[in-house]
């Protein structure tokens, strides 16, 4: 009987963790969804960005550019400041 | 509900494709379909559309999480994606070795196969398309 419920537990292993792993990424397929729609909120909002640095504040405003581009204007002005 | 958009309709197709061919090789052959050790030629093709479907998945991971640069990323970005690409990989091992499996028995004689083995494949193809599915669905957009 203890061999049999083993073998039984073995076999259905494959399927329990298969269906796990699937849901699981389901659940983070959906999360990553989410993501890009907080982003894309978040990108519309946003007709300005502004940086720091050893006093000086700069502001650029940005009405008018795409959110992409705003993104790599950033990422290449806090690379020039660092 | 986003609607299936033509891009799904021509994977899922070349997906069932690959299913209904299996059928007809079965067919050609006068063999049953509810036997399962009618199914013993047939069983490492059907692991191998389980593997390709699920590798499908694994390149779609493994493109999201290369598409954006990692500055732009928040830690949680970033650990959900790199926690899709593990899952994904890791289903996609297990079905590439169910396929091996399956492979290296279908030489042996003796093997007999019972309902579970054909069961356990089909399950394989199902599971590996709704998580690509899912993951190509989500995709769309980001």
């Amino acid at each position: 009987m203890m061999v049999l419920t083993l073998e039984t537990l073995l076999r259905l292993a494959p399927i329990v963790l298969g269906s796990v792993a699937a849901l699981l990424s389901a659940w983070l397929s959906s999360n990553v969804r989410k993501m890009a729609a907080e982003q894309n909120k978040e990108d519309k909002a946003r007709q300005h960005y502004e940086f720091a640095s050893e006093g000086r504040r700069i502001v650029v405003d940005a009405s008018g550019i795409s959110a992409e581009d705003i993104r790599k204007i950033e990422r290449a002005a806090k690379d020039a400041i660092r | 509900m986003k609607s299936v958009s033509s891009q799904e309709v021509v994977w899922i197709l070349g997906v069932f494709l690959g299913a209904a061919s299996i059928v007809a090789a079965m067919y050609l052959d006068d063999k049953s379909l509810i036997v399962a050790q009618d199914y013993k030629a047939v069983l490492p093709s059907i692991a191998f559309i389980a593997a390709s479907t699920s590798l499908v998945a694994v390149a779609e991971a493994f493109d999201l999480a290369m598409r954006q640069n990692k500055q732009d990323m928040t830690e949680k970005e970033i650990s959900v994606k790199i926690g899709l690409l593990a899952v994904n990989v890791v289903l996609a091992l297990g079905c590439a070795i169910l396929f091996a499996k399956d492979v290296s028995r279908s030489s042996d004689l003796k093997y007999v196969v019972d309902s579970y083995d054909v069961g356990l494949a089909v399950f394989s193809v199902i599971l590996s398309l709704f998580v690509t599915f899912n993951l190509k669905r989500s995709l769309r957009g980001v």
